[in-house]
């Protein structure tokens, strides 16, 4: 998890002070603003067997440095759409923005994020063996069949990612399940 | 004596400090403190740390001229990267440019099990899983996504390429588990790396039964050629640069007629070593209408695109770019047609900022083609 040290770290201090702990294997990497987030330092993490990354920024007229948030937003779509050519599922890689006093929101967020890694919230690949192939890809497809998530819920995430608006609670959390579900079936019609 | 090794490979004990090198070099006419044969000179007289922290050794293009030119036969970019190589072993390294995230796709392509998407594939194009002949995109979608922002679209490149060997009868293999050529990390020093990425993009070509493997790409193609031409051997496969295959059957292309006049800019990892100069040529000269006017220095003289290899863009690089653009603007031509995708990126870069003596489309010759076969379907 990659969380601004402004608002998200400090809810995320307030959940932890209510009760909240995060799932083992979960680290938390504090940046001053998610803005200064490189696209090289996203895709650099999964390099290193990192098996998804949750970035947490501040939400819209709450950035400590005017338009942190609004950059981090077009700096992760450019990451996701290299993770998603170099055929690791986009949705491994989320963006959500948190308030100062969002507790419930920065649990809500990890637990959504962490449902497609088997109900952690951000699991940490140790053995670099698992991130291979599709293994851990046929289990999502699994999964999310069972679970089936609404399409009507993909609709409203796609227009939101268009236009670059916020990515708040349930609608950050349903595309990564939702990608991830799609992305072993074109590779199956391609036969691999 | 310091780099004794370097010194005795690169046959740099011959330097005659006649400055041949420094006069062709398109760096040293910018920053005249630069110069390959100061490096050599640096070497020899400094203590092996120190010139190792020089910054100087980062800004060399590795376009080739001087070694080209030099009366002694001295491999000068050969010494750079093996000083690259040492450098990196005492902490230092060129300054990444766009932000190091092409560095990032490379090592992201180390990760065991890679299997990268073909989504990249355009509907029109014919591809096989198994073929005698592999078609080697390398790096070209990626950078779709990175230089969006300058219109270069390295896909269409691609899917270009697959089209134009369509059209000469070939349906070329395509593999998942790709990798990139290496080129970068060769030449920035990091041999190990390279050298693995190397290994892996030819055993995914092995794996499709290829016995041929096309490069649209000129550094893939060098790469494979020159510097992994053991691996190569060993695994059977032959590298072929597509525009040597469209020259030898451009009767096949049947082309249709484009009215407009065009400039090449010759990359140095075709002109330079490899001279695969002609064949763009005569494939220009198949295209009815077409009218080629040559730059001033073009062919083996040919100049770079001014940046390489991911690293030290600067303000000396700029001007190489806005010189090279200016030249090919005061040709006349409507379009500058390019073979490398970097030198796309590079020149279409300068071309934004706006410094150029006026305007000029940057196209890919590849494309080009593609997009003046007859009956066929434009675009991708």
């Amino acid at each position: 998890m990659v969380a601004c040290s402004w608002h998200p770290m400090t809810a995320l201090e307030n959940a932890t002070r209510d009760g909240f702990s995060l799932e083992e294997g979960t680290t938390v990497m504090p940046v001053k603003c998610t803005g200064l987030v490189k696209v090289s330092f996203l895709l650099k993490l999964f390099a290193k067997g990192i098996e998804g990354v949750l970035v947490l920024g501040c939400r819209e007229g709450d950035c400590h440095y005017y338009n942190g948030s609004e950059r981090c937003a077009r700096i992760v779509e450019e990451a996701r759409e290299i993770l998603a050519l170099a055929g690791i599922p986009a949705g491994r890689l989320a963006f959500d923005l948190i308030a100062e006093s969002g507790g419930k929101e920065i649990e809500r967020s990890l637990t959504g994020f962490g449902e497609q890694f088997g109900g952690k919230s951000v699991r940490r690949n140790v053995v670099k063996k698992k991130v291979t192939g599709s293994k851990p890809v046929r289990r999502k497809a699994v999964k999310n069949k069972a679970g089936s998530t609404k399409p009507v819920k993909k609709k409203a995430v796609k227009k939101k990612v268009k236009s670059g608006k916020s990515l708040r609670g349930k609608a950050a959390k349903t595309p990564p399940g939702k990608k991830a579900a799609a992305k072993p079936t074109v590779r199956r019609k391609r036969g691999v | 004596m310091a780099f004794e090794r370097e010194i005795n490979k690169t046959r740099a004990y011959l330097c005659l400090e006649c400055g041949v090198c420094t006069g062709s070099c398109p760096v040293s006419r910018f920053n005249p403190a630069y110069s390959p044969r100061l490096v050599v000179e640096k070497a020899l007289l400094l203590e092996e740390g120190e010139s190792l922290h020089d910054r100087e050794i980062w800004s060399c293009l590795t376009c080739g001229t001087c070694d080209q030119r030099c009366p002694s036969t001295v491999d000068f970019t050969g010494f750079m990267r093996s000083l690259r190589e040492k450098a990196r072993r005492v902490g230092e390294e060129g300054i990444c440019t766009h932000a190091e995230t092409l560095s990032a796709i490379g090592s992201l392509q180390l990760m065991p099990g890679f299997r990268r998407s073909t989504s990249w594939l355009g509907k029109g194009v014919k591809t096989r899983k198994r073929g005698k002949v592999y078609y080697f995109g390398g790096c070209l979608p990626f950078l779709d996504i990175v230089f969006r922002d300058i219109g270069f679209q390295g896909s269409r490149i691609a899917n270009s390429s697959i089209r134009l060997l369509n059209r000469i009868g070939i349906v070329p293999a395509v593999s998942e588990q790709e990798v990139c050529c290496g080129h970068d990390s060769y030449w920035t020093g990091q041999t190990a790396e390279a050298r693995t990425i190397a290994k892996k993009a030819i055993e995914a070509v092995k794996a499709t039964g290829a016995e041929k493997v096309v490069f649209s790409c000129p550094e893939g193609y060098r790469m494979f050629k020159d510097v992994y031409p053991g691996l190569l051997r060993k695994a059977g496969i032959e590298p072929v640069h597509i525009l040597t295959l469209l020259a030898e059957s451009s009767e096949k292309l049947r082309l249709s007629p484009r009215a407009m006049k065009v400039t090449y800019q010759d990359p140095c990892r075709l002109a330079k070593g490899e001279e695969i100069i002609d064949e763009p040529r005569a494939l220009l000269g198949a295209v009815p209408d077409l009218e080629l006017l040559e730059m001033a220095r073009s062919g083996k003289d040919s100049v770079c695109c001014g940046s390489s290899n991911w690293v030290n863009c600067s303000r000396v690089n700029k001007k190489i770019q806005v010189e090279r653009l200016d030249e090919a603007i005061s040709t006349g031509a409507d379009a500058l047609l390019t073979a490398c995708p970097k030198c796309n990126i590079h020149l279409r870069c300068a071309l934004r900022d706006g410094d150029a003596s006026g305007e000029i489309e940057i196209v890919d010759l590849v494309t080009l083609l593609a997009d003046s076969l007859g009956g066929g379907k434009r675009g991708t």
